[in-house]
């Protein structure tokens, strides 16, 4: 009776799994304690063999955090630090730039998530909406070669996020069906393309928007429980997503 | 007079067109016009080739600023300080990144003046627009006449168009209702011919029989032999007839009927006591002078007759069917169908790519990867799973069984369209039985279509060609008996497969009768000629050409090509007085 009752209550519905997926958090590691000490040179390219030679789609982000714990080291070891060079970083206009004009922090947010995606004519990303003085998330599609130059289509899908760093995170799931199909295609399994921004394209025409909430059912509806029912292994794909969404 | 500066919003300046620049002499008012011209200022965001200028930059990050820039000589020259600055400091970076050149693309320097956050743009975009907006005049609803007449006009063009399209509506559903009620009726009317088609061929044999030649008839209990080669009376015929194959059509039928007639010549014809053979007029079509009477003329010579001997009596009965080469299939070419099918989808060996082939374009350097990719690059293959790798995913077993069983719909599908001829026979046999007047030797009203039952009273022989009478090879066809398909499911019958030549009579099966739609005739007479790579040669005695011939193909196929060609001259020539 109570083993029943364990897996009961041990195995989740479809739509929780769902939520349980999108509520996922991108890994903070704790940066200033490592700023002090990041640890000994040697230990650390021990730490970083033991892991292997992976191929890139499959690294682990502890990976990048080992990587740069060594810069850390042999910066000190060097006598000198990143933060010398009088840089302030971009993304927050707080800290001093440590990756290529961002700090550590920053960047490990950034390589995780994305606020941005498309091709040459539609695009899709994180914007302010200026009606309603809240972060919305906007798609927008180009067009020219008709006579009248170039023109632009620019529609808020949802709208209401009292922060940007809330917008970013409400995309995550869109993150994760792109690069789950871009695996699929990889794989040589071309089958008709159900990648959830098309759909926001007619939601453009038909001038719709939604609130965070509804953004979140529709996202769970469209592209989380179809990978669901296909028994995909969202918790692995996690590792690939942070990885394949790379940023220099 | 104060000095008046350009000044603009945005990240990138200097790709900026001219009307987005404005004039104004202070940055309060250049703010107020520049906010408010732009048709969507909240889209500017970012700082120009993402540097952080100290002292001038907001603590924010890059996607929540809105930088503006001016030509005022001092947000110029501190501008250009922070570049020299930055130059000194970081050399190597000045020619790749952090490109702020000061001037504005004319000559005259500027610089970033000031950073707004997005979230203030509504206050400096109001207080311009109410500084610009028109006094208000009152609240009254009045028209002018003319604007009274032009909105009556406009209510009633409205409230035409939309009883127009209500009409339309309205008709565009009895269209609909119409529609659906025709494609019924004409559903009902092929209903109804395939029902008067079916009764048709019911009555066919009944109708149009003719007993060529009657006698004392065999015994009872034997099932009658149904030959399952289709064969063509023109080229049966001809030689014996001292016609020519190509000038015999349906006109000879009568004439061959007549050398039928005689007990001596329909024993060669027919060989078995009880037996069933069904026969084309004519293979090729033949050419009368004129396309149309051509096309009257070949309908006919298309047509099938077929052949019923039970002991002396010889019944010649017409049939309304287009039979193939075969009358009742073999399920063995079905089987190597779904086999030919499956060879398609999967990999010969476990270590082969799923779905395709490893090394498509043949042999190539085993380090070619490393000589011609750079070295971050990777291939569609390498993310390609082998097969063992796909078949060892739990779900890739549910996709291969999804496969194969739309392969085995394909291949049933298939059969069963194949069957529209051999169930039409079935009906003509069911109706001969039944209503001819013991023009078989079936009880009236047994259910032909029984399979079971069928087989009692007939016995498909799959005798491939005509001249077998080997009783050895006899009894192998006898094991490959094809079944009488009737829907689903088909039952197979294979061949015993411990004999050990069943798979050379197999291939000689193959080789010989079914791929090769030649006549008997041509064997000899085709290769006169060789031609090699462009440069044909003088045909060769035929001496040679036999023996060239004979090394080509295996001694088996031509020892019984010969026993074939030797035995249709003794059916049908006894006194071997025409060979030489």
């Amino acid at each position: 009776m109570t083993s029943e009752a364990s897996t009961l209550v041990e195995s989740p519905s479809p739509i929780e799994m769902a939520d349980r997926l999108m509520r996922w958090q991108p890994v903070v590691t704790s940066w200033d304690a490592f700023r002090r000490d990041p640890g000994e040179v040697a230990a650390l390219v021990a730490e970083l063999k033991a892991m292997g030679a992976l191929p890139s789609y499959a690294r682990p982000h502890e990976e990048w955090v080992l990587q740069q714990r060594l810069r850390l080291a042999l910066f000190k070891q060097n006598g000198s630090s990143p933060a010398a060079a009088d840089i302030i970083c971009d993304e927050c206009g707080l800290r001093p730039a440590e990756v290529f004009g961002c700090c550590l922090e920053c960047a490990e947010f950034s390589r995780q998530t994305i606020d941005s995606a498309g091709n040459g004519i539609t695009h899709f990303d994180v914007g302010y909406h200026l009606k309603t003085g809240t972060w919305g998330l906007f798609f927008s599609e180009s067009f020219s070669g008709s006579g009248c130059g170039r023109s632009e289509i620019r529609h808020a899908i949802s709208f209401g996020y009292p922060v940007r760093r809330d917008a970013v995170m409400a995309l995550n799931p869109v993150v994760a069906a792109g690069s789950f199909h871009r695996i699929r295609q990889a794989r040589g399994i071309y089958l008709p393309d159900i990648f959830p921004l098309h759909h926001l394209r007619d939601m453009t025409i038909e001038g719709r928007s939604f609130s965070p909430s509804e953004f979140h059912v529709w996202l769970r509806d469209q592209c989380v429980m179809p990978l669901l029912e296909e028994g995909y292994d969202m918790l692995s794909l996690k590792d690939r997503v942070t990885t394949l969404v790379q940023r220099p | 007079m104060t000095n008046k500066y350009r000044f603009i919003i945005g990240s990138d300046p200097y790709a900026a067109k001219d009307d987005r620049w404005c004039e104004a002499s202070t940055l309060k008012e250049a703010l107020g016009i520049l906010f408010s011209k732009a048709d969507s200022p909240e889209f500017l965001t970012g700082r120009k080739e993402s540097v952080f200028l100290p002292g001038v930059s907001l603590p924010l990050p890059s996607s929540e600023v809105i930088q503006v820039w001016s030509d005022n000589p001092k947000t110029a020259e501190r501008s250009i300080a922070f570049q020299k600055q930055f130059d000194k400091r970081h050399p190597h970076c000045t020619s790749h990144h952090f490109r702020l050149h000061p001037h504005r693309g004319d000559g005259v320097d500027c610089g970033v003046e000031c950073e707004i956050p997005v979230t203030e743009i509504a206050r400096y975009r109001e207080n311009h627009l109410l500084s610009k907006a028109l006094p208000y005049h009152g609240d009254s609803d009045a028209l002018s006449p003319l604007g009274q007449l032009a909105t009556k006009h406009r209510e009633a063009a409205i409230a035409l168009k939309d009883d127009l399209q209500r009409q339309r509506f309205l008709h565009s559903i009895s269209v609909e209702s119409m529609r659906k009620e025709e494609q019924g009726l004409r559903e009902k009317s092929s209903l109804l011919s395939d029902k008067i088609h079916t009764m048709e061929l019911y009555l066919d044999g009944v109708h149009n029989h003719l007993i060529i030649h009657d006698g004392q008839r065999a015994d009872h209990s034997k099932p009658y032999l149904v030959f399952q080669k289709r064969l063509f009376l023109d080229e049966e015929m001809a030689p014996v007839l001292n016609f020519s194959v190509e000038s015999f059509d349906f006109d000879d039928v009568g004439s061959a009927e007549a050398f039928l007639g005689a007990p001596d010549n329909f024993k060669q014809f027919l060989p078995y006591d009880k037996m069933i053979l069904v026969t084309r007029i004519k293979r090729h079509e033949k050419d009368y002078g004129d396309p149309f009477i051509n096309a009257m003329l070949s309908s006919v010579n298309r047509s099938h007759i077929v052949w019923i001997r039970d002991g002396d009596r010889v019944i010649r009965a017409g049939c309304d069917i287009s039979f193939s080469d075969q009358i009742f299939p073999s399920l063995e070419e079905l089987t190597e169908r779904e086999a030919a099918l499956l060879h398609k989808f999967y990999a010969k060996s476990g270590d082969d790519y799923a779905f395709g082939s490893k090394t498509p374009f043949g042999e190539i350097h085993p380090d070619w990867k490393k000589r011609v990719l750079p070295f971050n690059t990777r291939l569609f293959s390498d993310w390609r799973p082998t097969f063992n790798e796909w078949m060892s995913k739990p779900q890739s077993v549910d996709r291969l069984n999804a496969i194969q069983e739309v392969i085995r719909e394909y291949v049933r599908e298939e059969a069963l369209s194949g069957q529209g001829t051999q169930i039409k026979f079935l009906i003509f046999l069911q109706g001969l039985a039944d209503q001819g007047d013991h023009l078989l030797s079936v009880p009236k009203g047994v259910n032909l279509m029984d399979d079971k039952i069928f087989l009692r009273y007939f016995k498909p022989l799959a005798e491939r060609h005509f001249a077998i009478t080997d009783p050895t090879l006899l009894r192998t066809w006898d094991a490959a008996l094809a079944s009488v398909i009737k829907g689903t499911p088909i039952r197979v019958h294979m061949p015993d497969v411990k004999d050990p030549l069943f798979f050379n009579k197999k291939s000689f099966q193959a080789t010989l009768l079914r791929k090769s739609k030649r006549g008997v005739k041509e064997w000899r007479s085709r290769p006169s000629k060789v031609s090699l790579s462009g440069v044909s040669w003088m045909p060769l005695p035929e001496t040679f050409d036999r023996k060239f011939l004979k090394s080509l193909l295996s001694d088996r196929l031509w020892k019984e090509s010969h026993r074939f060609e030797t035995q249709i001259i003794h059916r049908y020539l006894v006194d071997n007085s025409f060979v030489a």
